[in-house]
């Protein structure tokens, strides 16, 4: 059987562009959560997000006339395969996965806004393959060189987190020795409403586990890990990060916007990632947890994770409180919070977390990170429709 | 470090609604036998001052016995060709998920999605403001909406995974699928795609040039011909349920095909471009050598045929370099149905029909081909002649699929 390993990381968020800024804003427990400035939030709830800084973006060498979208996957695309220090051949037998929902929709919907007020086919129409969520995986493989299986997975808010998972499968396989993968996202006017609309945005930025949260704050970017065969990591000198020990996938069918009252299917998710793993369950350290700061969410987390694990000694915390929920980009952009709280033995803190909710038992770092020589740890994207991913990273040694 | 399949894979069952009916395995059948093009003009909104006007559309009232009422009333149209196309789908396969499901994944292809829903969210919210907003409708803007909704139909609780890709959704995620229950991650994998017609991607493909007659002249759907001037637009949801050999033969399940082989890859070009003559050449290639086969052992193709010039061309290409001299007889379904996610898997259905009935569906218009060094199948149809067959796909932006399915050999277990 195959050993999966990282080799490279890249990302774009709210703390800018790059691993290190996100790193140093994660764990110095700045909440990158401020009003949006992209479009109008007049007569909504809730009028904040993690956004990507403008300044950023525009140092980002992409084309403006990339969507916002493309131009984040990019970036941080870029950066993993440097990181990773692959050469042009090695990028030629690649393979890349993108976790995508919005695609290129923030500009498409200038589009159809400005057509649906004016009763005028505006002159400048994005593409039409621009919208699509495919967009940023067609961007990444051509601008890179990328000529292993390319594709592009859907699974709403675990669809970054569902790419890695996706990704190391390949690699087990013996598709590819290689594998990019990743999850990108911008603000959207669409998610914007849409989760004001199910009044699942909180006005002040999102309290996870916090006994007063009122629900998540959105958030936008990309993050991408470079994904190899060890041996063949090995075999060109790469030095990685950590290892990718398992995935676990499962479907609640239950409900499209609600989880399992019983966890049933975020249990099967961890257990069976797990047990692909062959690890007993006390040997994870630390779980970056899905961590919205919506009431179900939050408390169905919290029963999985009590009834796989226990309560006693389990530290947890929600990179959300910091950057907003980054949707298809947020279970990627989590997986190298992972690695690096691995790398560094740091865990980033859970921020805004001012009055822990007695039914969240756990130990959940609030404020401020915490020195902790984490072995092993699990990340958990959930996404609407039942979508679960769990994750599981060991330190390398 | 390669780990090496442990399981056969086997077809079990077909769903299929698409412009040539609704039905599994034997009404496909049936509709492949008579061969009749199902593209007509666009029948379900006007398309007047559009520059198409053709497409291959489901037929007005499939969908009424598939879904309940409850279920029309709250899940879009799309979700709704998805949810029967599944249902035919395992009904065709005999086979009932039960009360755990957990064994059950789902692999959704999907070119658009909902671009419907997203419309008449966004809609709402211009027309009333903030209060026209439909929390109802905004999960379905989201393009995993149609498996969510599928799997909860069903109770299908393994890995529900929707793939978005231009042309070749549904082969590659027949593919992934496949891939799934070889590698014993799954015991069964409901694979396919879906797409629908709806007026804001119409007139958005058409007047973006997605569709005939892309560089002008007569409208229509003629792959590899010289006529050939841009896709026509199909919808319909076609699922397949893959299985383990080892499960199919436990429950006495009538085995259509094996899947033999997949492989799929990337010529990295831009978006909206096909790669030329330079792009890999090695998909079909690896996917015969998965199956243990050599390429004079396959006999006939079903390609992806869109149409489109560009794509037309770069797959004859791809295919003669992958078989040098041997000439597997070739078609394409897009004359009959229109191009949409969901033919990915009619293919695959459809290569499974050929490998029973030895019969291979025609290029019903094809006139004057574009090559001269590649064998068609014309007319109503040919004989497919011994041999296993190849499904092939290629998209713009330079991904591939090739899928390599034989009759099942019931010696060879």
């Amino acid at each position: 059987m195959s050993r999966v390993v990282v080799t490279g990381l890249g990302v774009v968020s709210p703390y800018g562009v790059g691993v290190r800024p996100f790193w140093e804003g994660l764990s110095s427990g700045r909440c990158a959560i401020r009003p949006i400035t992209l479009f109008e939030t007049g007569g909504f709830r809730s009028r904040i997000a993690g956004e990507v800084p403008a300044p950023a973006l525009d140092a980002l060498a992409a084309s403006r006339r990339r969507s916002r979208a493309d131009r984040f996957g990019l970036a941080a695309a870029r950066e993993a395969v440097v990181d990773a220090g692959l050469s042009r051949a090695e990028q030629a037998m690649a393979g890349v996965i993108v976790g995508g929902v919005g695609g290129g929709m923030l500009e498409a919907e200038t589009w159809y806004w400005e057509m649906a007020r004016s009763g005028e086919d505006p002159r400048r129409r994005p593409a039409l393959r621009s919208i699509l969520p495919s967009s940023h995986a067609e961007v990444v493989a051509h601008c890179l060189g990328l000529g292993g299986p390319k594709e592009t997975v859907v699974m709403a808010c675990s669809s970054g987190a569902a790419s890695v998972a996706l990704a190391a499968d390949l690699i087990v396989d013996g598709i590819a020795p290689l594998m990019l993968a990743g999850g990108v996202d911008a603000l959207t006017r669409i998610c914007f409403m849409g989760f004001n609309a199910l009044k699942l945005l909180d006005p002040d930025p999102c309290r996870p586990f916090d006994r007063d949260r009122r629900g998540m704050s959105l958030g936008e970017g990309a993050a991408f890990i470079v994904l190899e065969d060890w041996e063949h990591a090995r075999g060109r000198g790469a030095r990685p990060y950590a290892e990718l020990l398992s995935s676990g996938l499962s479907t609640d069918a239950f409900h499209v916007t609600s989880p399992h009252p019983g966890a049933d299917g975020v249990i099967r998710a961890i257990t069976d990632s797990l047990a692909r793993a062959g690890l007993p369950a006390g040997d994870v350290g630390y779980v970056n947890a899905h961590g919205t700061g919506t009431a179900q969410n939050d408390r169905t987390e919290a029963l999985a994770l009590g009834k796989v694990f226990g309560t006693a000694g389990l530290l947890m915390s929600a990179n959300k409180s910091l950057i907003g929920h980054a949707m298809a980009a947020a279970g990627a952009l989590e997986a190298v919070a992972t690695v690096l709280t691995l790398r560094h033995g740091v865990i980033p803190p859970t921020a805004n977390l001012d009055h822990p909710d007695p039914e969240i038992p756990f130990d959940c770092v609030p404020h401020t990170a915490r020195p902790a020589s984490v072995r092993v740890a699990m990340s958990n994207s959930f996404g609407f429709g039942g979508q679960n991913v769990s994750l599981i990273f060991r330190r390398w040694e | 470090m390669v780990s090496s399949p442990k399981q056969r894979v086997v077809l079990t069952g077909v769903g299929s609604l698409s412009a040539l009916g609704a039905g599994g395995f034997t009404a496909l059948g049936h509709a492949l036998e008579a061969a009749r093009p199902a593209i007509d003009a666009v029948r379900a909104f006007p398309v007047d001052g559009f520059g198409s006007r053709l497409a291959g559309e489901v037929p007005d009232g499939a969908l009424a016995d598939l879904v309940g009422r409850d279920e029309a009333r709250r899940l879009s149209r799309i979700c709704q060709l998805t949810v029967a196309a599944c249902r035919l789908a395992l009904r065709d396969a005999r086979m009932d998920p039960g009360v755990d499901g957990t064994e059950l994944g789902l692999i959704v292809g999907t070119e658009f999605g909902d671009l419907r829903s997203s419309q008449e969210f966004a809609d709402g919210y211009l027309k009333k403001g903030p209060v026209g907003l439909s929390a109802m409708i905004f999960p379905h803007t989201v393009m995993n909406t149609m498996a969510a909704t599928a799997a909860i139909a069903l109770g299908a609780k393994g890995p529900s995974v929707t793939l978005n890709q231009a042309t070749v959704a549904g082969e590659l995620a027949v593919a992934h699928g496949a891939s799934m229950v070889a590698n014993a991650r799954m015991s069964a994998v409901l694979v396919g795609g879906v797409d629908e017609i709806c007026p804001i991607l119409y007139r958005m493909l058409s007047a973006l040039g997605g569709l005939s007659p892309m560089a002008g002249g007569p409208e229509g759907c003629w792959p590899f011909d010289r006529r050939h001037n841009g896709p026509v637009r199909g919808e319909g949801a076609t699922f397949v349920l893959l299985e383990t050999l080892e499960g199919a033969l436990r429950r006495g399940a009538a085995i259509r095909a094996e899947l033999r082989g997949a492989a799929w890859g990337n010529s990295p070009v831009g978006r909206d471009r096909a790669p030329r003559s330079d792009g890999d050449a090695s998909v079909i290639t690896r996917a015969l050598a998965r199956a243990g086969l050599a390429p004079d052992s396959v006999g006939w193709a079903y390609l992806s045929g869109t149409g489109d010039p560009p794509l037309d061309d770069w797959q004859l290409e791809l295919v003669r370099r992958a078989f040098g001299d041997h000439r597997p007889r070739l078609t394409s379904l897009t004359p009959l149905a229109g191009d949409h996610a969901g033919l990915g898997a009619l293919r695959v259905a459809a290569a499974a029909w050929t490998a029973g009935t030895r019969h291979l569906p025609g290029l019903p218009s094809l006139s004057e081909p574009v090559r001269k060094d590649c064998a068609f199948a014309t007319g109503g149809g040919t004989p497919a002649g011994e041999g296993a067959g190849v499904i092939q796909g290629v998209a713009r932006g330079g991904t591939q699929v090739a899928l390599v399915v034989s009759p099942f050999d019931a010696e060879s277990q």
